[in-house]
């Protein structure tokens, strides 16, 4: 997963190739909260967790990995089991963060949100950002230290 | 001037024009009876022929004279110019203008307010001396003060996101141990607009600050300097004073920012592409379109 064989400028030309396809989910995903609100069908936060965030939070970044893995096994001659195991763990990471913020956000609403108000779970949001993005460079550092 | 026959020549006076707006007017007639002179010759056998015909006017000049008094269309009398003085003097005893003092604890202490009251009602707030902290307050186009708290309420939220995600993800991107933190980040910013967005939904006040404040996100997602300068334009006009605060933090929030946007990467397409499509969404709900 850190056998870096790409330069740094090629790997973001890759990235702004699966941007295109990441941001088209996004662009559906905006479409189908629009006809979601337009009939009423999102009542609670629940509704908005369970209809829309969960789908944003795993969809468009398995998109992002999978492109990726394509652009990347195009680019440098590795064995498909070398792309799958890539995959495999950046899709872990996704549906535990996916899933982590899910109940994260859950917790937030349902516990903190008659202290905090309306804001609680942007708060929550924030708050899981930073927790997450600590959580995950620690993680990559291991990852990179133990040559994995 | 003079014409012949029948001709009517009327001089309109230029005489003063007195209360009764009275004119004198004169008419001059020169000469009311033309008549053909023909002159004749005879030949040897004394046959007669006309040598020549012409038109002759008889010269008989006659003229008169009368006095024609004109009802004025309007009573309206226009009075000379007034001093400014005499103006606001006017405009103070009418209501529509007054003046009130503010005095504070904090900068700037004080401030001279001017209150214009026409329909809406501007209040304009200011120190003449020291700079900067001008208020300025409309009553009677809520809807601007409305969609302008809800502006500066969500340009705050997403300020604090757009930093959270560049100095998060943006920073991982530049030195990328890998892509996963930044696009869980982009997805999780995208998620808070969207619930953002949910909430705002039914307010039309806070759907156009929402669109608002995309475009705005996405200026800045293109090029700081330009989201910047926008909102610089979009405060100093509106409420220049109140968010004078929130102005300088969000300026150092950017200024913080900016180094990191020395390299274009790929989130920065993902984020001006949602925060348009976002801004484009919003617009068509505030429009009603959807």
């Amino acid at each position: 997963m850190t056998n870096d064989d790409l330069s740094w400028e090629e790997k973001n030309q890759l990235y702004k190739i699966c941007a295109i396809p990441m941001f088209i989910t996004f662009c559906i995903f905006l479409i189908y909260f629009v006809y979601l609100m337009k009939n009423a069908l999102i009542q609670t936060t629940w509704d908005f967790l369970t209809n829309v965030l969960i789908g944003i939070a795993i969809i468009p970044l398995l998109i992002f990995a999978l492109t990726f893995e394509l652009l990347y096994h195009q680019k440098i001659e590795k064995p498909l089991k070398f792309h799958l195991k890539r995959f495999g763990i950046n899709a872990s990471l996704i549906l535990i963060s996916a899933l982590s913020i899910f109940v994260f956000l859950l917790f937030v609403d349902t516990v903190l949100s008659p202290y905090l108000g309306g804001r609680a779970i942007l708060i929550g949001a924030v708050l899981w950002t930073v927790i997450f993005f600590m959580i995950v460079t620690k993680y990559q550092r291991f990852l990179k230290s133990s040559k994995i | 001037m003079t014409f012949g026959n029948d001709a009517l020549c009327a001089f309109l006076g230029m005489g003063e024009i007195d209360e009764m707006l009275t004119r004198h007017v004169e008419a001059v007639f020169e000469g009311d009876d033309p008549c053909s002179a023909i002159a004749y010759a005879f030949t040897p056998n004394g046959t007669e022929y006309a040598v020549c015909t012409t038109i002759q006017y008889g010269f008989k000049p006659s003229s008169n004279s009368t006095w024609l008094t004109v009802k004025p269309q309007s009573t309206e009398i226009v009075k000379s110019t007034e001093t400014p003085e005499q103006l606001q003097e006017e405009a103070e005893q009418n209501g529509w203008l007054s003046t009130w003092h503010e005095w504070s604890w904090w900068y700037p202490w004080y401030r001279l307010h001017v209150k214009i009251n026409i329909n809406p009602t501007i209040d304009i707030g200011f120190n003449p001396i020291l700079p900067g902290g001008e208020t300025y307050q409309w009553e009677g186009l809520e809807i601007f003060a409305e969609v302008l708290a809800e502006f500066i309420e969500e340009l705050t939220i997403d300020i604090v996101m757009l930093f959270l995600e560049y100095v998060l993800a943006k920073g991982l991107s530049i030195v990328p141990i890998t892509w996963v933190p930044a696009a869980i980040t982009l997805a999780l910013k995208f998620g808070t607009q969207l619930w953002l967005l949910l909430n705002a939904w039914s307010n039309q006040a806070k759907m156009l600050a929402v669109a608002l404040v995309n475009f705005v996100m996405a200026l800045i997602a293109t090029r700081v300097s330009i989201g910047v300068a926008f909102i610089n334009a979009l405060f100093n006009i509106m409420y220049a004073g109140t968010i004078s605060a929130l102005y300088k933090l969000q300026n150092e929030l950017i200024g913080a920012a900016e180094p990191i946007q020395h390299v274009r990467t790929w989130i920065d397409g993902v984020e001006i592409g949602m925060d348009l499509s976002l801004g484009v969404t919003a617009l068509a709900r505030f429009l009603g379109w959807v």
